[in-house]
């Protein structure tokens, strides 16, 4: 239960640690903002934990897929801001390129027309 | 909101700490502004559950990081050892053991939740209702002034517009004073006639509240002058309803009773008028020529200037009070004032909201506050058979060092994170519990809007979920305080098993739960005896639940003359008695339990003249129309009862009530045939009968000695012809279901007039049923509570027992291998079940009847030490509590000989 290791690449992405790529992938926000991006997105299917996301953000950077930015203003200034580093960029279009394949073979299923 | 940041900083301690340095700013600014977002879109409730998830969100989180980090650092010797990394160590190994034993942490956590949850919502009962000042600017100030007349046989009676007047004019201790009166209006011209409540009030009643309108203006003196232009104040939910809250509804008139009035303003939304939410505000307009020292019908609130107390507000009423007989010539003397030892009360505006609600709530939180007593000895009890279990580890942990203070302070640390998880789940259970308990809740429980889980609710949850960790964290640390290492290692659980003194603080906490159950098994067989002892009444009248009930207003500006309304109230009774179904039909200025109509009248008695200046008896007159006593089937004693030619050609008669009767003359036959007049200038009035007396004041009240006149009076008071206008109309039926008559009855009053407006449809029995609303709310509210304690304190025996029959298995064994029988070894374990429920019984007793004394205002003919009440709960408690130990017994009978010496 949560004993796996903390590895550098998070070789795994949670779909938390996804949707935080996706969220950044059009710009850079701090945790909030990627917080309302996330519940908007989903229409408000994910609740998302405080914990569980700065645990994710740390993981993240900590892999090198996103790193911190200093804010040109700055209003909040608690607020610390992320962005995708090119390696998240790739890592986040690799998964999602898989998780398209899913979505197809799904379709083929015709478990949408249910 | 600070209470949240710091409570919240503090939970985040519990990461570690390069976690802390980088993300505790983020998370708590991130959490705020959240909780406010959620807060303004989505209400109070939602902010709940948005902090409970978060915080169980945050502890796994933190769960989850100390174990990578200790993954990733190989015991990297901690710096120092002070208090707060002490904590978290310790939480940290609380945390994990709670992942080690889901079973365990969910039982303890669920049963806690319950007892704190239940506790908590009572409180915020509490809180909303006594605790929390009135949402008033500077609410201490406000006071409710009435009079007192025991002379007269009052106790208290409202205030009057002349004592307002004085009391204006003259006071040296109100800032100011205001009368005001909840009435019923019709609304018409609009698409249907509504009757709609209001409240009049005098010019000074918003500015000494400091209620400003939120759209246009208050009444102002002019408002109130006798012959001022009729104006309006909406309330904030009409004009909403009925306007779509239009901002430009100023200037615009209402028909209101059938008087154009401009509407001059909209109050503020969310206020309301003490208990009352009226649609409408109407200037309570006074022509001091006319004004008598009678009338004691109004209510008074004053502000008193600041600083000055309730006695000096007393002293100066009792130097006003005489200058009223001399300012206002009619009405009472001051001779009359005299006789009758005329006073004024002054009370907290507060406590006169309240009522007597206040014993009923305190009793409550006390029953819930005995389950959460009970639910910590059950988990106490957990902790306890833990202990035992694990003693073996922490006898290897003090072997190689650890502290007799840490070994505490881990057990402590551990129970009160139980405790405040059980406190964040209990909050989930108090929401759910409150919103059930306020749709049961009786109507009449004043503040109910004012109810809420408000900051001070949270920290009492938070506080008592502290304590009640801390309490039953001590019996294990009690336990351990008495460890012997030595005999723990070497696997002495065994061994030890059998002494029986081990068992003593498990027996006791058990013999505490049969305790406290029978105290609250007690206080709800007291309640269940006071509602039977309430039913039993004979209210004055048969089968309630076949009589409609509606209320019609005969309003002058649509039928002016007063015979033809008199006719009018015939024709509606005659139509309706011809409706399929229905037997008969009546009218009258109220129905018993019902809001009040009539009034108290001065009665004059041909046989007891009253000295001149001296004060006739006052008694309740209730206007009533023909066929009232058949269709309340109140019976005639003797006599007879109205006919219908009384009532048409006016005759000088009238009936009495028993005790009116029996007040004068001794017996019910003698009344017959004497004279009385409800003023002198009435005409003697003849007693044709006597009819039985009805609880009109709500069941647990005497039956007053009421008359009874016709609605119609050809001189009443010197006025003329005088018609009761408000009536209610009373209809009883063989329809299964008596509501279906509205429809039809509503056709027959829009017959005659369109304009009419019909309200306040029930049947009779409802309105019995809300007069026993306080007693049945707490007889409702005490037994969930006691059904939760016996079934927990059920539960907790039957650990105890159980627990003792497992760990005695092997001395069983031997004494079976050595020949003892079944029912021996059944004799043996119930023999111990029966001694601790004994203990219970013994303990909880005397403590009952110290207890249930509190509750003596709520109990209604019968004594808080009633023999049967506590006879019967002690054997049912007693009953349970074997129940529980039969269980354990006939598993302690199975008890394989062979199975039991093998595991030597």
């Amino acid at each position: 239960m949560g004993r796996r290791p903390c590895t550098d690449e998070a070789s795994k992405l949670t779909p938390l640690m996804f949707q935080i790529l996706l969220a950044l992938s059009a710009s850079e926000r701090h945790g909030y903002a990627i917080m309302q991006e996330i519940e908007e997105r989903t229409d408000g299917e994910f609740s998302i934990g405080a914990g569980s996301l700065y645990r994710s953000i740390k993981l993240l950077v900590n892999a090198g897929l996103i790193t911190e930015v200093r804010p040109e203003t700055q209003v909040h200034s608690q607020r610390r801001y992320y962005r995708l580093t090119p390696n998240g960029r790739q890592r986040a279009a690799a998964e999602a390129r898989v998780f398209h394949s899913m979505v197809t073979w799904a379709r083929d299923a015709h478990l949408f027309e249910l | 909101m600070k209470l949240m940041d710091k409570l919240l900083h503090w939970l985040l301690r519990l990461f570690p700490k390069d976690f802390r340095n980088r993300h505790e700013e983020e998370v708590v600014d991130l959490l705020t502004s959240k909780s406010k977002e959620i807060r303004e879109r989505r209400g109070r409730m939602a902010v709940i559950f948005f902090w409970t998830f978060h915080v169980f969100d945050l502890v796994w989180s933190a769960v989850q990081e100390r174990q990578e980090e200790r993954w990733s650092m190989t015991q990297r010797h901690r710096s120092g050892d002070h208090l707060v990394t002490t904590l978290v160590r310790e939480i940290s190994y609380a945390l994990r053991g709670f992942q080690r034993q889901p079973m365990f942490t969910a039982v303890a956590i669920l049963t806690l939740a319950l007892g704190i949850g239940a506790t908590t919502a009572i409180f915020s009962v509490v809180n909303g209702v006594l605790l929390k000042p009135l949402r008033l600017d500077r609410s201490d100030e406000l006071v409710a002034v009435s009079h007192t007349a025991p002379g007269l046989g009052f106790d208290e009676i409202p205030a009057s517009r002349a004592t307002y007047l004085i009391f204006r004019d003259e006071s040296r201790v109100f800032e100011d004073i205001g009368l005001w009166q909840a009435i019923r209006t019709a609304v018409t011209g609009m698409d249907q006639p509504e009757q709609v409540q209001a409240v009049r009030v005098t010019d000074g009643i918003f500015p000494l509240l400091r209620i400003r309108a939120a759209i246009g203006r208050r009444f102002v003196p002019d408002d109130v002058a006798p012959e001022a232009a009729p104006t309006v104040i909406l309330g904030n939910g009409y004009w909403r309803r009925r306007f779509g809250g239009d901002r430009n509804v100023l200037g615009r008139s209402l028909r209101i009773d059938g008087v154009e009035s401009e509407i001059i303003g909209v109050m503020p939304e969310g206020f309301r008028f003490l208990q009352h939410d009226p649609a409408i505000y109407l200037p309570f307009q006074i022509d001091r020529s006319t004004v008598a020292l009678t009338d004691f019908s109004y209510q008074a609130i004053a502000r008193l200037r600041p600083g000055v107390g309730l006695s000096e507000a007393l002293d100066d009423a009792a130097r006003m009070l005489p200058l009223a007989p001399k300012r206002f010539s009619r009405g009472l003397t001051a001779d009359m004032l005299e006789d009758a030892r005329f006073g004024t009360i002054v009370r907290p505006l507060k406590d006169v909201l309240i009522g007597d609600i206040g014993s009923v709530l305190w009793v409550l939180l006390g029953a819930v506050g005995l389950v959460l007593f009970i639910a910590c000895a059950n988990v106490g009890n957990l902790f306890l058979v833990r202990a035992e279990t694990r003693q073996r580890e922490i006898a290897i942990r003090s072997a190689i060092g650890a502290a007799r203070s840490r070994i505490a302070v881990q057990s402590l640390v551990e129970s009160t994170l139980f405790g405040i998880l059980g406190g964040a789940l209990g909050l989930g259970v108090a929401y759910v519990g409150l919103r059930l308990l306020l749709r049961i809740g009786p109507g009449e429980l004043p503040r109910l809007s004012e109810i809420t889980i408000d900051p001070t609710v949270l920290l009492f949850c938070f506080v008592i979920s502290t304590l009640a960790g801390l309490l039953f964290g001590l019996f294990p640390v009690m336990h351990h305080g008495r460890l012997d290492v030595a005999v723990a290692l070497r696997g002495g659980e065994r061994g030890a098993s059998d002494a029986p003194q081990r068992h003593r603080l498990r027996n006791l906490l058990a013999a505490f739960e049969v305790a406290v159950s029978l105290i609250l098994l007690i206080g709800s067989g007291l309640m269940i005896r006071s509602f039977q002892a309430l039913r039993n009444i004979e209210p004055g009248f048969e089968r309630p639940g076949e009589v409609f009930v509606v209320s019609l207003t005969l309003t002058s500006s649509e039928i002016r003359d007063p015979e033809r309304a008199a006719q009018m109230v015939e024709q509606v009774l005659d139509r309706v008695t011809r409706l399929p179904g229905v037997t008969s039909a009546t009218s009258a200025s109220s129905v018993p339990m019902g809001p009040t109509g009539g009034g108290g009248y001065a009665i004059e008695l041909e046989d007891f003249p009253t000295r001149s200046g001296q004060l006739p008896p006052v008694h309740w007159i209730k206007f009533v129309a023909a066929d009232y006593f058949a269709t309340m089937e109140s019976p005639v004693l003797a006599g007879r009862s109205f006919t219908r030619d009384d009532i048409r050609e006016r005759k000088p008669v009238v009936v009495v009530a028993e005790n009116f009767a029996r007040k004068y003359w001794g017996e019910v036959e003698d009344a017959v045939g004497k004279r009385i007049r409800p003023s002198s200038s009435e005409p003697w009035r003849e007693i044709i009968g006597v009819v039985g007396n009805v609880h009109d004041n709500g069941v647990a009240r005497n039956a007053p000695a009421t008359v009874y006149i016709p609605f119609v009076l050809a001189d009443f008071d010197g006025d003329g012809i005088f018609v009761q206008r408000r009536m209610t109309y009373a209809i009883r039926t063989t329809r299964p279901s008596p509501m279906t008559l509205l429809p039809e009855v509503r056709q027959v009053v829009w017959s005659l007039n369109s304009n009419l407006p019909l309200a306040n449809a029930q049947t009779l029995d409802e309105i019995l049923a809300r007069s026993m609303a306080r007693t049945s709310f707490a007889l409702v509210m005490l037994g969930i509570a006691t059904v939760v304690a016996v079934a927990l304190g059920a539960v907790g025996t039957y650990g105890v027992i159980s627990y003792v029959v497992a760990r005695r298995t092997r001395e069983i064994g031997v004494r079976m291998a050595l020949g003892a029988q079944q029912q021996d070894v059944r004799q043996l374990v119930l023999l111990q079940g029966g001694f601790v429920a004994l203990v219970g019984v013994a303990i909880g007793l005397p403590a009952a009847a110290g207890l249930t004394r509190l509750m003596t205002a709520m109990l209604f003919d019968v004594k808080s030490v009633d023999p049967l009440t506590y006879g019967v709960a002690a054997a049912g408690i007693a009953a349970v509590s074997l129940l529980a130990c039969y269980v354990p017994a006939r598993r302690a009978t199975r008890v394989s000989p062979i199975v039991a010496l093998r595991e030597e």
